[in-house]
Formats: structure tokens, C-alpha cells, sequence
């Protein structure tokens, strides 16, 4: 399964490459990165279709990750999306399911919690 | 009880400022730390566990090490080292905005040094937002930034010029919020930090896309108390000691360079060169 991990904090890709190191050497995940929505947005134009889920951050600077979520679902792209903020509020919350987030996800990520759901997708 | 004369209530209303802006500075503060702490945490964590693994990959002692367990071994303290320079990194940027709060907090006006203006500006902005965002979580603005590669060191007043940058920013968020209270719907707030090194200057500007300043507040703009948040979300000295401080301790301006219906731009200006320097004194 193909992963696109949107954050720019570039030490969020040694994180996920670490903590999912069994799962990507058995490879049964696959990590793809971008640091910002715009790089996003050119990732998934090459190899949009293989992507099954995308974890977004919110609070990027530049496009923030509404914003991302705002233009891939006007593009129709069906990816599954998940926006991870370390705001949990109710506002962002709805915000975010409002245009069209498929799950909302709060730092610090639980990456058991994560492992979890994955396995079940 | 004696009424208070004109020069003590001034001092307890910069007193009262000082504290709003701590206020919210302590809320950024805390969020902006979450994220290096975040960091330090998970890869201490999983560097334990990747020294589980090489306590389990070295061989029993009077086997051999192939050169298979070696490149396991090898990868493993690659990995290890890494992990152990993010959480030196991570942790020097906790440090360094903790400092970044106690300079604010401590209120002793800053020694002038070389500063580094866009790590200065950067960082103003995202406390200044942060801040912002916990104390209003509705608060959904997107911040662009474009830094000067060439700006370098420039000589100023760290935690008071970090003030002067953090005020503007405020009002461009407020600015930004109000309108999308207001319109809601496909407009996106947006607040932009620019900053260019000109020969003799160095330029910081901040623009918002809000509804721009209203005609009646833009003459008396710089005079203090004069604001349009309600009570409590503002002080009306915020413009004024961002001023101040530009001019009478950087020898620069703060001039609002345009404001309508598409936004409000302000620029901070500083002279490179200190004042005494300028005038051969």
C-alpha cells in the first residue's frame, strides 16, 4: 500500500521510515513524501494512481493542508485523505471533514493507533 | 486612594500590554516547542529500540561476523547516529525559543548584535500565529513567506525588533479572521512575510489580504489605544510600540505602504549601518 506523508518538517519522513521499518522491508507499506502541498499536488500528477491514502498536515507554510485537501478534491482525485494537526479543535475538525477529509488525525501522531488502522484499510 | 497622574496609568497600561502579548506569547510558545519535543521523543525511542536490535544482531562471542550481520550492524548505528544529531537539532530550537520567550518576558529592552533577520522574522510570525491559534482556535490562516537568501546578519535589537515583527503579524491574523467571520465561504486568509536586502537597508514587510483598514482609523493609525478589536482581544499600543521601537531604537521606519479592500501591506525599514556610523560621529 502506497502512502503519500505531506509535512514540512522534513524529519517526518526518518520518523515514518523508522517506526514502519518491518512493514516497508516486508513490503507491505510504501512511504512517499512531500514537504510542502505544492510538491504534493506534483507527486501525485506522477504516480498519482498507485497512492491509496494521503496524511496531510494542516499548518504548513505556503499551501496550507486545507488548502491541499480544498484543490485534490476539486480535481476529483478519490484518494482516501487523512488531515493530522496538532490543533484537535472542533472548528479545524469540521473544517476539515466539511471539505471533504475522509479523517482527522491529532499529533503527536500514535503510530500503534495508526498501525492499526492501516492494517485494517 | 489618590487618582493615578498621566505618566503612572501609561506605565501600567505598557505593563498591561506587555502582559496581553506575553500572554500570547506563552500559548505560541508552548505549541511551538510541542514539535522539536515531539521529535526528541520519538527518535530517543526508537533509538532504544534500534539498540535492542543491535544488542540482538551482534554475534555470540567466538562466532563469526559475517559480512551479511556486519552491513545489519553498519545500518543499524547509521541509523543510530542520525537519530542522535535530529535530537541535538531538535533540541537547540526548543532551547532556542524557550530564550526567544524569556527575552520577550524579561521586558529589558535587548543589546544590539548581528542577528540573523529572517530566522528573526520567521520565527516572530510563527509565535505571533501560534499564539493567535491557541488563544482563538478557529483561527485558519496560511502564512507565506519569502525570505531574502542574501539578508545574512543584520545589526538590531533581537527581542524588541522579535515585538515590533509579532504586533504586525497579530493585526494582519486579526485582520484575516475578521474577514472570514465575515465572508466565510471560498475566501482563504492569507498573511505574507517578505524580506529584502537593500544596499543601505534592510526590509521587512507584511502583508494581509483582510478587508483592509478602515478610512477613519488611518490617520490616527500610530496613536495609542486606537483600535477596532473589542475589548480585551487588544490593547491599542500595539502599532504604537512596534513604531517605537523601529524608529527609536533601530534608527529605522515603519510606514503602512498601502491598505484597501485587497489587504494592508506595512513595512519595517532598518539602516544597516548604526546611527552613530551613518554620521561619521
Amino acid at each position: 500500500m502506497k502512502i503519500l506523508v505531506v509535512d514540512d518538517e522534513r524529519d517526518v519522513e526518518a520518523l515514518f521510515r523508522q517506526k514502519f521499518r518491518r512493514e516497508i522491508r516486508a513490503g507491505r507499506l510504501e512511504f512517499v513524501f512531500a514537504f510542502s502541498g505544492e510538491e504534493a499536488i506534483e507527486v501525485l500528477g506522477g504516480s498519482g494512481a498507485e497512492i491509496v491514502l494521503i496524511l496531510s498536515d494542516i499548518n504548513m507554510p505556503g499551501m496550507s493542508g486545507l488548502e491541499l485537501l480544498s484543490q485534490l478534491r476539486e480535481r476529483r482525485l478519490g484518494h482516501r485523505i487523512y488531515m493530522v494537526t496538532a490543533y484537535g479543535d472542533q472548528s479545524t475538525r469540521e473544517t476539515a471533514l466539511q471539505l471533504g477529509a475522509d479523517d482527522f488525525l491529532t499529533k503527536p501522531l500514535d503510530f500503534e493507533e495508526l498501525r492499526g488502522r492501516l492494517e485494517k484499510l | 486612594m489618590t487618582t493615578p497622574d498621566a505618566e503612572e496609568l501609561s506605565r501600567r497600561l505598557l505593563a498591561n500590554e506587555r502582559l496581553t502579548a506575553l500572554g500570547l506569547l506563552t500559548a505560541g510558545i508552548a505549541h511551538e516547542v510541542k514539535n522539536p519535543l515531539h521529535f526528541i521523543a520519538n527518535f530517543a525511542e526508537i533509538s532504544s529500540e534500534l539498540a535492542d536490535e543491535l544488542a540482538g544482531a551482534l554475534p555470540d562471542p567466538g562466532q563469526e561476523l559475517t559480512p551479511e550481520t556486519a552491513a545489519d550492524l553498519g545500518d543499524i548505528l547509521a541509523d543510530l547516529r542520525d537519530n542522535l544529531g535530529r535530537i541535538v537539532h531538535h533540541s537547540r530550537r526548543a532551547d532556542r525559543i524557550v530564550h526567544a520567550m524569556l527575552d520577550q518576558a524579561s521586558g529589558r529592552p535587548s543589546s544590539r548584535r548581528p542577528v540573523d533577520l529572517n530566522l528573526l522574522a520567521e520565527e516572530a510570525v510563527a509565535l505571533a500565529y501560534h499564539g493567535l491559534r491557541a488563544t482563538e482556535p478557529g483561527m485558519n490562516v496560511s502564512i507565506d513567506k519569502a525570505l531574502d537568501p542574501a539578508m545574512g546578519m543584520v545589526e538590531a535589537c533581537p527581542s524588541d525588533l522579535t515585538r515590533a515583527v509579532l504586533n504586525l503579524t497579530n493585526n494582519a491574523c486579526h485582520a484575516t479572521h475578521r474577514r472570514r467571520l465575515a465572508e466565510g465561504g471560498a475566501y482563504a486568509p492569507r498573511v505574507a512575510l517578505e524580506t529584502r536586502r537593500l544596499p543601505h537597508h534592510a526590509e521587512i514587510r507584511l502583508r494581509d489580504n483582510g478587508p483592509g483598514i478602515p478610512e477613519g482609523l488611518r490617520d490616527s493609525l500610530f496613536e495609542p489605544f486606537r483600535t477596532d478589536k473589542p475589548p480585551g482581544q487588544g490593547t491599542g499600543l500595539g502599532l504604537v510600540i512596534a513604531r517605537s521601537v523601529v524608529e527609536q531604537l533601530h534608527g529605522g521606519t515603519l510606514t503602512l505602504e498601502r491598505t484597501g479592500s485587497e489587504g494592508t501591506e506595512f513595512l519595517i525599514s532598518i539602516p544597516l549601518a548604526a546611527p552613530a556610523e551613518r554620521t561619521g560621529a
